[in-house]
């Protein structure tokens, strides 16, 4: 049987994908970036940022939206960055030395997320992006004040020259891209990091493996309907917050190989970009607030940040700076958010209205 | 049914399991941090003084360490060596006042909590101990008690301020 494709439902279901692809396909030439700079800068960011991206997948799975508690895992990971710096721990034992450190800390903040998320439930996101920023507070007071005094690291490169706190940047020339160039070939002159690909890869198989085990059958059976899942003898709390750990988990692993791609660390705000940038990429990806797949992290990483390199070109091009096309590219991050949250809300509320309608029907002919 | 867990309940299988496994994952964090932890070995040439005694500096050498090229040292010369873990070896060839050439090749740890220290190839030489020979770098500026970490040096750095805290949306990802 040949299958029909509506094309409105298909433009509904993936608008956010092909504004996207228009709006790279017209700031392409406008850029003028050769084809393999391109593609050189793609698999860079790819590989930089699939790991934070595809950890969201799993609170999605068992229902909790766009876990932007993701934040907190980055938190982790980067207390895991500042202590291998400052012992001068290099390489790839120092990377491994980083995500245990960051994984005891990033499982005691999912956990508190978790606990925190099933208070409130159904609000997810907004309380998951208020606990980010109270977090971030703690942080702050952690990294800035107890960092030296009370937490006793003396390295001059990461505490700051009055004794306390740690420096704005910090330089990660002892780990950067430690894990690309460890085993990596060049093609047509695009290097391709063999090792941080694997890692990617293992990370993928782990998440299709993870949704056939019992745990993640149960986040499906969760996200689908709560109270069915829980009529089902499934610990709906326990499960919830098992999801938010594992991704908070996740999290620190991608911030520990994102900052090693990029060589530096911004101690004050690092964390908080990548939350927002990760979801923004998910969705470009077209994955809405309740599914995802693996698929949609690639599509959304190669586009949402094919216009990271193209908008500012294009803006110097067009405008003559490029600091127009920067604020373009944030106009647009911050809008398919929002695009993607009304969407999901229009949908949702379609779908309902769809079956309530096919109930109302079924009654009325019960009745005649 | 009396449904509390009892003792025996709670040190159950499952709960040495997750020990071993804790325990293994902290073996594999200092075997890491053993492994991992960067040196910076000063190879110093210089007339030095231990316990009263002086050894002169070598009238020319020929230093590697585990095996690496080998740089050639005259009086007062220092060059940096930057290794991994705490056990070298490292391979003297020396020349005396009468141009006759020795070689030496010993082992040397580095101190574990030590990132920078001061290898004596005099001291070296003259068969001390690699803890006497081998001491804590202390930059110039301490030695002569110039406080670099405070005053002008602090007021340059910048202190985090809350535009820093707030993600910089502009900035690149």
């Amino acid at each position: 049987m040949k299958k029909e494709i509506d094309i409105k439902k298909f433009l509904a279901n993936n608008i956010v994908p092909i504004i996207f692809i228009v709006l790279c396909l017209i700031c392409i030439p406008l850029a003028g970036y050769s084809g393999q700079y391109l593609v050189s800068q793609i698999i860079t960011r790819i590989m930089r940022n699939s790991f934070l991206v595809l950890s969201l997948l799993i609170p999605i799975m068992a229902g909790m939206g766009l876990n932007f508690g993701m934040t907190l895992g980055a938190m982790a990971g980067q207390i895991g960055i500042i202590f291998i710096t400052a012992w001068n721990v290099v390489g790839i034992p120092g990377l491994l030395l980083a995500a245990i450190i960051a994984t005891p800390i990033a499982a005691l903040l999912g956990w508190f997320c978790g606990k925190m998320l099933n208070m409130a439930k159904g609000r997810e996101m907004i309380t998951s992006y208020m606990i980010s920023f109270f977090m971030n507070g703690v942080y702050q007071l952690v990294v800035l004040y107890g960092m030296g005094p009370v937490i006793p690291l003396h390295s001059d490169q990461v505490i700051l020259p009055r004794g306390y706190g740690v420096r704005n940047t910090i330089d990660l020339i002892n780990v950067r891209q430690s894990v690309d160039n460890f085993w990596s070939l060049t093609i047509a002159g695009v290097k391709i990091p063999l090792l941080t690909i694997i890692l990617i890869a293992l990370l993928c198989v782990v998440i299709v493996w993870f949704r056939k085990t019992k745990l993640g059958q149960d986040m499906r059976a969760v996200g689908q309907d709560m109270e069915v899942a829980r009529e089902a003898g499934i610990k709906v709390e326990r499960t919830r917050i098992l999801a938010i750990v594992i991704s908070t988990i996740f999290a620190a692993y991608g911030m520990i190989l994102y900052l090693s791609n990029m060589g530096t660390l911004n101690t004050y705000n690092s964390h908080s970009q990548i939350g927002m940038f990760s979801i923004a990429a998910l969705l470009v990806g077209g994955a809405s607030v309740s599914r995802a797949s693996i698929k949609n992290v690639f599509l959304g990483i190669i586009l949402f940040h094919l216009m990271f390199i193209l908008a500012p070109q294009a803006g110097r091009e067009l405008m003559g700076q490029a600091q127009i096309g920067e604020f373009f590219r944030v106009f647009i991050s911050y809008g398919v958010i929002t695009l993607s949250l009304v969407l999901y809300e229009i949908r949702e509320r379609r779908e309902k209205a769809e079956s309530a309608k096919a109930i109302a029907d079924q009654q009325k002919e019960e009745r005649a | 049914m009396n449904g509390k867990k009892t003792i025996k309940d709670f040190f159950n299988l499952s709960f040495y399991v997750r020990l071993a496994v804790i325990l293994l994952v902290i073996i594999l964090a200092v075997f890491l941090y053993h492994y991992g932890k960067q040196h910076t070995v000063y190879i110093d040439n210089r007339t030095i003084e231990i316990d009263g005694v002086s050894y002169k500096a070598l009238e020319w050498a020929e230093v590697s360490v585990d095996g690496g090229d080998a740089s050639e040292y005259s009086p007062r010369t220092r060059r940096e060596a930057t290794v991994q873990r705490q056990k070298h070896t490292i391979h003297v060839v020396y020349e005396d006042e009468d141009f006759n050439q020795f070689e030496i090749e010993t082992e040397f740890t580095v101190p574990l909590n030590e990132t920078q220290v001061v290898l004596s190839l005099p001291a070296l030489v003259a068969g001390l101990d690699d803890s006497q020979y081998i001491t804590q770098f202390i930059p110039m500026a301490q030695q002569l008690g110039i406080n670099v970490g405070g005053g002008a040096a602090a007021a340059a750095e910048e202190i985090p301020t809350e535009e820093d805290m707030f993600g910089d949306m502009t900035a690149d990802f």
